[in-house]
């Protein structure tokens, strides 16, 4: 599952640029573990927020090849030593004709695995969210929206109701829900 | 509370010019080029000349097609990451007029190259005698010509707007080239098969492939962007449109360029495969004559310039957003499509009887790269003759602020 914090702060900005500047604001204030709850993508986000390139292209790249690999031996085997069959006086190993399946296969194993891989990856190695359905955000509609987790190393409500509102978001708000998400 | 997001547009630069390097560097390729064309003819090897002249030909009206046809997609797509390098190809599409009638001169080598050509030849044969209402010297110049002149047509009226929309902005000329650039695209389908058959597929008159325009279209997409790429990648470098082109449009670009290479080896395979697979002589023969007679060292480094290379380079995020990576694989790719038109070209050509031998293509790259020395030039009088940026294109904003 995705982590829900059970406390944490909420502020809203009204524009993306807005969204950015604060994001590049918290980055450098040394916060962790902070999202930004948006209505769309904001182009630029993944760099305001100071998040590293992810490590998924490195799967995808291992799980071609090992479409690759898979799908050239299945075909030898079978065609060349287990079951050799003459198709047209065409050679037992005819390359030209295992490429299709090479192709597919490795297009199979490249896009399926990678699409696993970032849905499991996403939901461990994800920034503790705000508890789902407990607090309304806005951020389906028209608000971009801060969360900081209080499970940020630095965390102190105080300090961090200050800074968020120093940012200049609309509506700050502290959340705690105590034992009431799945956290 | 937000307005002063909103930031100013960049300083617009002087008008493009291309470097005087450049230009002298043009200049000199022109001259070798000419001059190793002259020597050709002077020494009677009038085949030889005429195919160097037919690679260099094609291959710089492929680069000129390519823009008309690339600037089609932009428009249909709503590509607003490509407003800023818009001026790149309707620059190319200057050389549509001269390297047009260039191409037509063609017509006059058909002797030397087109078997079809000689009335002989067509008459002791059925097959040839068959396509005959096709390929015929009149038809060929009739049909090559038209195909030739509505490129040169839309290239011009498409720069035309867009230049008629620097004057007066607004979203008119934009959907004008919205329409024009969906007739067109349908139009050029057809033309640049017609174009492909009579230059190139008809040089081996028996052979027939129904891949052949798809490949030829391939070849000029993954040229064409490679060439964009080439010059958008040095003006990057070189700043000279700072604020206008960054790594973000050159990621884009890159990301066409990269998918060209994956595109040519999907579509030369699909060409391969079938006629191996079907197995007629037919059709074999052509991959026959390129591994015989010393082509099949140069018919088989062709994936490796084509596709291998590019693709492993290209692979990486960082390689197509970084112009001095993406330049050299580019500048690589424009010398494939040379290689491959050799490879297309050459071993169809018969000296009297024999077939012709697999040779270093010295003669052919020094013309090639007289007309590209002569496509540098015009496409530079044409890019300094407007403003190097579509300022009042609508979507120039949200091309400043593209994000790859």
């Amino acid at each position: 599952m995705v982590p829900n914090s059970t406390k944490g702060i909420l502020g809203h900005f009204y524009e993306p640029a807005d969204a950015l500047a604060a994001a590049a604001k918290v980055r450098d204030a040394g916060w962790k573990h902070f999202d930004f709850l948006t209505p769309f993508p904001v182009h630029g986000m993944e760099e305001a927020m100071g998040q590293k390139r992810s490590w998924l292209p490195w799967v995808t790249a291992v799980l071609a090849l090992c479409g690759i690999v898979f799908a050239q031996a299945l075909q030898n085997y079978v065609m060349v030593f287990d079951w050799p069959m003459n198709f047209g006086g065409k050679p037992f190993a005819a390359w030209p004709a295992f490429i299709p399946i090479t192709f597919e296969a490795m297009v199979f194993w490249a896009a399926l695995g990678s699409a696993v891989v970032a849905i499991v990856a996403g939901r461990m190695d994800s920034v503790p969210q705000p508890p789902p359905m407990a607090v309304k955000t806005g951020a389906t509609f028209d608000r971009f929206v801060l969360w900081i987790s209080a499970t940020d190393p630095k965390w102190d409500a105080a300090e961090a109701e200050r800074f968020v509102r120093s940012l200049g978001a609309d509506g700050v708000r502290l959340v705690d829900v105590g034992g009431r998400t799945n956290a | 509370m937000t307005r002063e997001h909103y930031r100013a547009l960049p300083a617009v630069p002087d008008r493009l010019a291309l470097p005087r390097r450049v230009q002298v560097l043009s200049l000199a390729t022109v001259v070798v080029g000419t001059a190793t064309l002259a020597w050709a003819f002077s020494r009677g090897e009038a085949q030889l000349a005429w195919s160097a002249y037919l690679i260099g030909a094609f291959f710089t009206l492929g680069l000129g097609a390519f823009a008309v046809a690339w600037l089609s997609m932009l428009y249909l797509t709503g590509a607003d990451w490509s407003v800023t390098m818009r001026r790149i190809p309707e620059a190319m599409t200057a050389w549509l007029v001269p390297g047009g009638l260039l191409t037509m001169a063609v017509a006059l080598s058909a002797h030397s190259l087109y078997h079809w050509s000689h009335a002989e030849a067509v008459a002791s044969d059925p097959l040839l005698l068959h396509k005959s209402p096709f390929l015929n010297v009149t038809t060929f110049t009739v049909l090559l010509g038209a195909s030739l002149l509505l490129w040169a047509v839309f290239g011009t009226r498409l720069v035309s707007a867009s230049l008629r929309q620097d004057r007066e902005g607004g979203y008119a000329a934009t959907r004008a080239n919205r329409t024009l650039s969906a007739i067109f695209l349908v139009l050029f389908a057809v033309t640049l098969s017609i174009v492909s058959f009579y230059l190139l597929l008809s040089l081996e008159a028996h052979w027939f492939s129904t891949m052949f325009a798809v490949l030829v279209f391939t070849d000029i997409v993954q040229t064409g962007t490679a060439f964009v790429a080439v010059v958008a990648g040095l003006m990057v470098m070189s700043g000279t449109l700072r604020g206008f082109l960054n790594e973000h449009h050159l990621h884009s670009l890159g990301k066409m360029v990269f998918a060209s290479t994956g595109f040519w080896a999907y579509i030369y395979f699909c060409q391969y495969m079938l006629i191996w697979y079907a197995n007629i002589p037919e059709e074999t023969a052509y991959f026959l004559r390129r591994s015989g007679n010393g082509w099949l060292a140069y018919f088989a480094i062709l994936p490796a310039l084509k596709f291998v290379v590019p693709f492993l380079f290209l692979l990486p995020r960082d390689a197509k957003r970084n112009p001095r990576k993406l330049v050299p694989v580019a500048v690589l790719l424009v010398f494939a499509q040379f290689w491959e038109l050799y490879v297309m070209v050459g071993p169809a050509l018969t000296h009297g009887a024999e077939a012709a031998h697999g040779h270093l293509p010295v003669v052919e790259l020094l013309v090639t790269l007289g007309f590209l020395g002569l496509f540098t030039l015009v496409f530079g009088q044409a890019l300094s003759h407007r403003d190097p940026v579509p300022l009042k294109d609508p979507a120039l904003l949200a091309c400043l602020e593209y994000h790859s």
